[in-house]
């Protein structure tokens, strides 16, 4: 009888276990802005409460954040990658792999990677397509306002990061002026019209992920929404019980697109997708911004910043659903 | 023309005969010959294993010696850390650490791994006479980051002098190892600056263009070919990058071929790219792979076009991803057939217009004779599509009314909805009753009649 009990309990393990997909949120940020401090507040704030797990570069902007960041009791998994100071997507190319084995093997509710201050967020997106094992559910950046004034618009890095981010955490707010955080504000937005701000000093007060989470977007509210048996509000729905699978697939162009295409594509998204949102850079020199929840009727499009990569990202219930976006294609 | 002369051919825009490949094996090489990357980059026989692995498999019309932009900075006191599966990893930047640039010296072929490579690259000379091999500099702007760390892009405001002084340290590096190179052997250097991608035209055209400019002058002077790779997302500095004046310049997925054809043909240089190194290459399948080749080569078109992957081509790259890419490019008859079927997905991509394998595999079996299905490019004009549709004739022929063979041929709209219906992969392909049977070899007319025989027998017992 017990054994037949304790066989149970481990069938019943293996099954959630099986069932079980990893949000993972990108922590992006130029250089010395804060990437390492947000960590430290998130998994101070959420370790307990949460099985978390991070992938940290190890040699990034500064071994020692990754040195202090091992030394803390708190519970995670830290796993280090070694790509060096310099980011090149074909540096990451078996990362995903990893990620796979790293979900198997521990099943965390949540994947922090912090990526590298020279990373552009959706390319590292793209290696997320469609994973049975995980989603990217957002991007968060955080920026340092006094940094991100003189080099917003040089170093190409940090204006696409700022473009990809669900929230942008402005950082070091005690150390600068209220006319820089005004314009501060003001550039990101014109960045990107659609992303939520936070500010903070030491990245204070922005650990509580379940309100992060909710804030990240829509998709948080559709996942809650069609799970009835859930109390909303208890840290449960937000993040642990998910009615269905969730994938996500990053397009990315860097070929203009027609906008009829657009057009076309806008009013053709699948009922399968939960939140669709990006950048697109049409044949006729305009850019605009797309974003799509589900139960709008069809996707948005604005003006906005010019762009020279049209990349879309769409988080949805059901993979084969996502060849929409090759409609976007040539052709 | 052989292979090395295609590339130097199309590298300064004089026609030939067909579009060159130049798989950048880098670490890859590694993997194809089951060895730690950190073992073969330091050692000459393994580099020149990898890289003959890679001229077998591949067949390319140029490769490079290898790829590491990590070569120069060791050489220069950079630290490095070292993994089995990725180039090394820079971490420790000597002027960062209080090193002044004037005390920064050259490396010389006793310096760190810099005589290795040179040996190997003399021993690739000389075994593959006609194959064009690329010996890959690391470029100034590059460099100058592996030696300063991240601290250049604030000194790119702060200290302008301090920034050109490392500049010119770096393009005289960038020189010497170019010599080196052409000394041993190579045909092309290729200058590797991914990191101009990070910069504005404005900074690109101050601390980048003057000093890259001087490179492929000096490069020229010295008898070389040249190519200017980036990666990442540098359109906006491709115009500035052209007034570099290298032969060629080599882009990954982040930029638009097309446009990229139409600035360096303006400006007459040569361009290559922009296969894409993970979601085809390495994450993707030989259809996929088959189609981004195409694609690529219907935009490269005819003139000054070489076809490559983005950069460094990953570890882990799928062997048989290659070689379908390898195929396309080396033959036009694989090339039609790709250019036809992604056509038919293009124009029924919308449509539900298609019967289900299922189903047409229920009739058959209700049928009282055998039906092969032929799909073929058009047997009428392709050579192995011909054989493989005589060879099927001449099997079926004793067997009378119990077999009917039918050619579907994928240049026409019934063919491609055929070839989908029956779920056939490669053309030419054989299927018998819905089933494949032969796909893309053609069978000895003795295995043919066998299994028509067995299959005819298995029909009429049932």
């Amino acid at each position: 009888m017990r054994l037949k009990r304790s066989y149970l309990k481990s069938w019943k393990t293996n099954r959630e276990s099986e069932l079980k997909m990893s949000k993972v949120i990108l922590i992006t940020g130029f250089l010395g802005s804060g990437k390492t401090t947000l960590l430290k507040t998130l998994l101070k704030d959420n370790s307990q409460e949460y099985k978390i797990a991070v992938i940290q570069n190890e040699f990034a902007d500064s071994s020692i954040d990754s040195i202090e960041l091992k030394m803390t009791k708190w519970n995670f998994e830290l796993i280090e990658i070694n790509r060096g100071s310099i980011f090149c997507i074909c540096l990451y190319a078996n990362f995903r792999e990893e990620l796979e084995r790293l979900v198997k093997e521990k099943s965390p509710d949540i994947i922090f990677i912090e990526a590298s201050g020279l990373a552009d967020p959706l390319s590292i997106g793209t290696l997320l397509n469609n994973s049975d094992n995980f989603h990217l559910a957002g991007v968060l950046t955080v920026a340092d306002p006094a940094l991100f004034l003189r080099m917003s618009g040089q170093v190409r890095s940090i204006n696409n990061q700022i473009r990809a981010a669900d929230i942008v955490i402005v950082n070091k707010c005690d150390k600068c002026s209220k006319e820089d955080l005004d314009l501060t504000t003001e550039r990101v937005k014109e960045i990107n019209p659609e992303t939520s701000l936070y500010y903070t000093s030491y990245c204070e007060g922005v650990g509580d992920l379940r309100a992060l989470l909710t804030q990240l977007s829509e998709i948080q509210k559709t996942e809650i929404r069609t799970e009835p048996d859930i109390e909303p509000g208890s840290n449960e729905a937000v993040l642990s019980q998910r009615p269905n699978d969730i994938f996500s697939n990053v397009f990315r162009t860097p070929e203009p697109i027609e906008e009829a295409t657009i057009l076309d594509f806008c009013t053709s998204v699948p009922e399968s997708v939960l939140r669709l949102k990006g950048f697109l850079r049409s044949t006729e020199g305009r850019s605009y911004i797309i974003q799509y929840v589900k139960g709008d009727q069809c996707a948005s499009i604005a003006p906005c910043e010019p762009v020279s990569i049209s990349q879309v990202i769409a988080i949805g219930t059901k993979k084969s659903d996502f060849t929409f976006f090759n409609r976007l294609k040539r052709g | 023309m052989t292979s090395r002369e295609l590339v130097l051919n199309t590298l300064i825009l004089k026609s030939c005969e067909r579009t060159p490949w130049v798989p950048f094996v880098g670490v890859h090489g590694a993997s194809l010959i089951g060895e730690k990357f950190s073992d073969y980059l330091r050692s000459k026989q393994l580099i020149v294993k990898g890289v003959t692995a890679a001229i077998e498999n591949y067949k390319p019309d140029g490769i490079p010696v290898i790829f590491d932009l990590q070569l120069e900075a060791e050489a220069l006191g950079c630290s490095v850390v070292w993994a089995d599966d990725n180039p090394p990893s820079v971490v420790g930047h000597p002027l960062a650490l209080g090193e002044s640039i004037d005390n920064l010296v050259i490396p010389q072929l006793n310096h760190g791994r810099v005589g290795v490579v040179m040996e190997t690259t003399r021993e690739l000379r000389l075994l593959y006479p006609d194959i064009a091999l690329y010996g890959l500099v690391t470029g100034p702007f590059t460099l100058a980051l592996h030696l300063l760390g991240t601290d250049i892009f604030m000194k790119l405001f702060m200290d302008e002098q301090y920034v050109h002084d490392l500049m010119r340290f770096c393009t005289e590096v960038a020189k010497t190892m170019s010599r080196y190179y052409l000394d041993a052997g190579c045909d092309v250097i290729a200058v590797v600056d991914p990191m101009v991608s990070q910069i504005g035209t404005e900074q690109f055209e101050q601390f980048v263009l003057p000093y890259a400019t001087e490179i492929f002058d000096y490069i020229r002077t010295e008898d070389g070919l040249s190519s200017l790779f980036v990666c990442g997302d540098a359109q906006h500095n491709i115009d500035s990058m052209c007034r570099c004046r290298p032969d060629n310049i080599s882009v990954d997925e982040n930029i638009s071929l097309s446009y990229v054809k139409q600035r360096c043909l303006q400006n007459g240089i040569s361009f290559g790219g922009n296969l894409k190194l993970t979601s085809t290459l390495l994450l993707g399948t030989e259809q996929e792979c088959e189609k981004d080749a195409a694609e690529c080569m219907d935009t490269g078109g005819n003139l000054g076009y070489i076809v490559s992957p983005g950069c460094d081509l990953p570890y882990a790259t799928k062997i048989e991803n290659l070689k379908a890419v390898s195929e396309v490019v080396l033959d036009q008859y694989r090339l039609n057939v790709v250019r036809a079927i992604s056509e038919f997905n293009m124009s029924c991509a919308h449509s539900d217009d298609i019967s289900s394998g299922e189903d047409l595999v229920s009739v058959y079996k209700e049928n009282r004779y055998l039906t092969v299905d032929v799909i073929t490019l058009d047997s009428g004009a392709c050579a192995p599509c011909q054989y493989m549709m005589s060879a099927v004739l001449n099997a079926s022929e004793q067997f009378g009314d119990g077999v009917r063979v039918v050619e579907h041929k994928i240049k026409t709209t019934e063919g491609l909805k055929m070839m989908r219906v029956l779920n056939v992969k490669k053309i030419p392909t054989i299927c018998i009753d819905g089933e494949t049977i032969f796909s893309s070899v053609i069978p000895a007319a003795d295995a043919l009649k066998e299994v028509i025989f067995k299959k005819l027998e298995n029909k009429q017992r049932e």
